[in-house]
């Protein structure tokens, strides 16, 4: 392939960062993008966890409960755990792959102007007279029609969110076009790192599921601002929630996959081994894609307007593939000599952690079960165990793999090991109460709660626990920033990485790769040491 | 099945292939409800289309890193402004038309930058092409 390079900028200025359509940048930007609105997201969440420790009102009105509530999840969703799976995806699949540039970069950098778009009209809502939206991240009809939720908040959630759902369909059609038309010579499908392959599945289910996000939004626009009336009827808010659900489940493992291939990336480099049983990883998160495209239902059990029973089958047939995948990450760790970095805890707290949310996730498959703990605390505490367990483990687990090759530096191990060892009794503390607290009764969605209920202990262990999580986190932003402005250098692979990227310099150059090294398995460089050995 | 998987658009028809197959249990083993079927076949059968074409574009452009110039675009104002008018669109169903006028202002600036942003992008990918021709000719 020929590429033609004009020099960039020594130092490209503030505008020339956010106008570059180079997919690191847009990668680079997007990620910190979703960071910053992790850390708004993380703080309203440390409100409402402080108003839940006592029984009362004590921090927050109930108006203004329903308006954090809903931010937080919306910000959390749409805000960062999406854009950080399609940062990842952004900057890396091209490198893995040995692409110079990614295909319609000029769409990558759309998605993320509207994604900044999408994140100043949400939270422009709390400025105005009614407030920002407080309908829920579902937002379902008719508690969101212009009626239940009267105001333009709840209007420019919705635009926002339809914004959002624009930005990471342009971006995941950015990735996918990338992989299927800009591999290198030798680079087969089956020769792709298991990161390429995660990020892949991930992109295939956000063209498919997004588009009915951006519908239903749509579709809920027209119906707060004009007289169309879309969701009237006995089916209309069915109709909705199908709607919804279609992408609302899927996103689950949209945020998933990419960082479940981080922390495989992660455990084969630490491990120094190949990753073990890659065919059935491969065929296990095709498969694995699928189902979570066709379980959707689990969220209306109790509408009793579907199929429980194709529901509770497709639902429970995903441990299955996901069993798949746990017993590869394992086998990779089987018999090696293990480097305990920071990237490797988080890969094994990722495992520990999304087991508890997968664990908790049999008991709601089962429409039975399901009946007694839906829309209670108990389902907080399993997706937050999916979401924080696995995204954001997954997620730190590959900042602390891959930020010497973005950045050229290396964090610093010891606050990487404090960030992690406070961040796992953190997240224990925080949503194991949720569990119990949802067994009880205690339904979500609420600002306050009686002293007679028995509830005060558990909330302020969880909250208690909130507090130790933001306190792991400050020292993760203490780190980064240490390491941003002196951190050691990392030379171009520090870890002995075993695809693409590590043959480039770090950071790497706007062309990506001056030389690629042959292609001959999806562990290439692997592949050379262990020639250059015999 | 690794032949099939080992080319970019046999991977999105291997999922397509999931996604019908579940679509197809859903359908005719169990009573699911009509918007369930539609929204089913809406997955199943926009993948196995997708993948098609997929297929189709694969099969015109050769090897996925065929010996073309590729002018590497590095950065575009056009875009920016363009994803800047989106918004202002969408705003102006609260605002008042006074933003979409804004709008569509910013709109046919950005289109213009980016017809100017191709050209460029073109003559040079042009340029390289017949410096390749010149140095073989020699």
């Amino acid at each position: 392939m020929t590429t033609v390079v004009r020099p960039p900028p020594s130092r490209p200025s503030v505008m020339g960062r956010l106008t570059s359509t180079d997919h690191k940048h847009v990668g680079l930007l997007t990620g910190a993008t979703a960071l910053a609105f992790f850390a708004i997201g993380g703080l309203i969440a440390m409100v409402m966890r402080t108003e839940l420790a006592q029984p009362g009102l004590q921090v927050v009105s109930d108006e203004t409960y329903n308006q954090l509530f809903t931010i937080h999840g919306s910000t959390m969703f749409y805000l960062f755990a999406s854009p950080m799976a399609m940062a990842f995806a952004l900057y890396l699949v091209p490198l893995q792959i040995g692409a110079s540039q990614i295909v319609w970069p000029r769409l990558a950098l759309l998605g993320l102007w509207l994604l900044l778009g999408a994140g100043v009209l949400m939270y422009t809502g709390f400025l105005l007279p009614g407030g920002a939206g407080k309908a829920g991240w579902f937002a379902f009809d008719p508690l969101s029609d212009d009626v239940g939720t009267p105001g333009t908040g709840q209007d420019l959630w919705t635009v926002s969110v339809i914004l959002a759902g624009l930005a990471g369909i342009l971006q995941a059609a950015c990735v996918l076009a990338t992989i299927v038309r800009r591999r290198a010579p030798r680079m087969t499908m089956l020769r792709m790192p298991v990161f390429s392959w995660s990020a892949l599945v991930s992109v295939l289910m956000v063209i498919t599921a997004y588009p009915a996000l951006v519908l239903a939004m749509t579709l809920l626009y027209i119906d707060r601002t004009t007289s169309a009336a879309v969701y009237d009827g006995a089916m209309g808010p069915i109709v909705y929630q199908h709607l919804f659900w279609f992408f609302g489940h899927p996103v689950v493992y949209i945020v998933f996959f990419p960082f479940l291939g981080a922390v495989a990336e992660a455990i084969a480099t630490n491990s120094g081994k190949r990753f073990f049983g890659y065919p059935f990883m491969v065929a296990s998160l095709l498969i694995f894609a699928a189902l979570s495209m066709a379980v959707w239902g689990h969220h209306m059990f109790t509408t009793s307007a579907i199929e429980n029973r194709y529901f509770a089958l497709t639902t429970t047939a995903i441990l299955v593939v996901a069993g798949i995948e746990y017993f590869d990450c394992m086998g990779t760790m089987w018999r090696a000599k293990i480097r305990m970095r920071t990237s490797m805890l988080f890969a094994i707290g990722f495992l520990a952690l999304f087991l508890i949310g997968g664990l908790t996730g049999i008991f709601v498959a089962s429409p039975p079960l399901d009946y007694h703990v839906h829309d209670t605390y108990f389902i907080v505490g399993h997706f937050h165990y999916t979401l924080f367990g696995g995204t954001v483990f997954g997620m730190f687990a590959g900042i602390y793999h891959w930020f010497p090759k973005v950045t050229g530096r290396l964090l610093d191990e010891r606050l990487g090991r404090a960030h992690f060892w406070l961040l796992v009794p953190g997240a224990l503390l925080t949503f194991i109460p949720m569990f119990l607290l949802g067994h009880d009764g205690m339904t979500r969605r609420i600002a306050n709660y009686g002293a007679d209920r028995g509830w005060q202990g558990l909330n302020t262990m969880s909250t208690i626990g909130s507090y130790v999580i933001a306190a792991s986190l400050l020292i993760f932003l203490v780190n980064l920033v240490r390491s941003l402005r002196g951190g050691p250098r990392a030379g171009d692979d520090p870890w002995e990485g075993q695809t693409l990227e590590w043959a480039t310099t770090s950071p790497p150059p706007p062309h990506n790769f001056d030389e690629l090294p042959p292609v001959r398995s999806y562990a290439p460089l692997m592949d050379l040491r262990e020639e250059r050995s015999s | 099945m690794k032949r099939i998987v080992a080319r970019g658009s046999g991977a999105v028809l291997v999922w397509g292939v999931n996604l019908t197959i579940l679509w197809i249990v859903a359908w005719a083993v169990f009573d699911v409800d009509a918007t369930t079927v539609v929204l089913g076949a809406w997955m199943a059968g926009s993948v196995v289309v997708w993948a098609a074409v997929t297929w189709w574009r694969e099969r015109r452009a050769g090897t996925p890193a065929d010996e073309q110039p590729l002018a590497v675009v590095d950065g575009s104002h056009a875009t920016a402004l363009l994803g800047v008018a989106i918004v202002a669109a969408l705003l102006a169903t609260q605002f008042g038309p006074w933003l979409a006028y804004v709008s569509a202002g910013l709109a046919l600036v950005a289109a213009g930058g980016l017809v100017r942003e191709r050209r460029a992008a073109r003559a040079s990918v042009e340029q390289v092409r017949a410096a390749c021709g010149e140095e073989r000719a020699t």
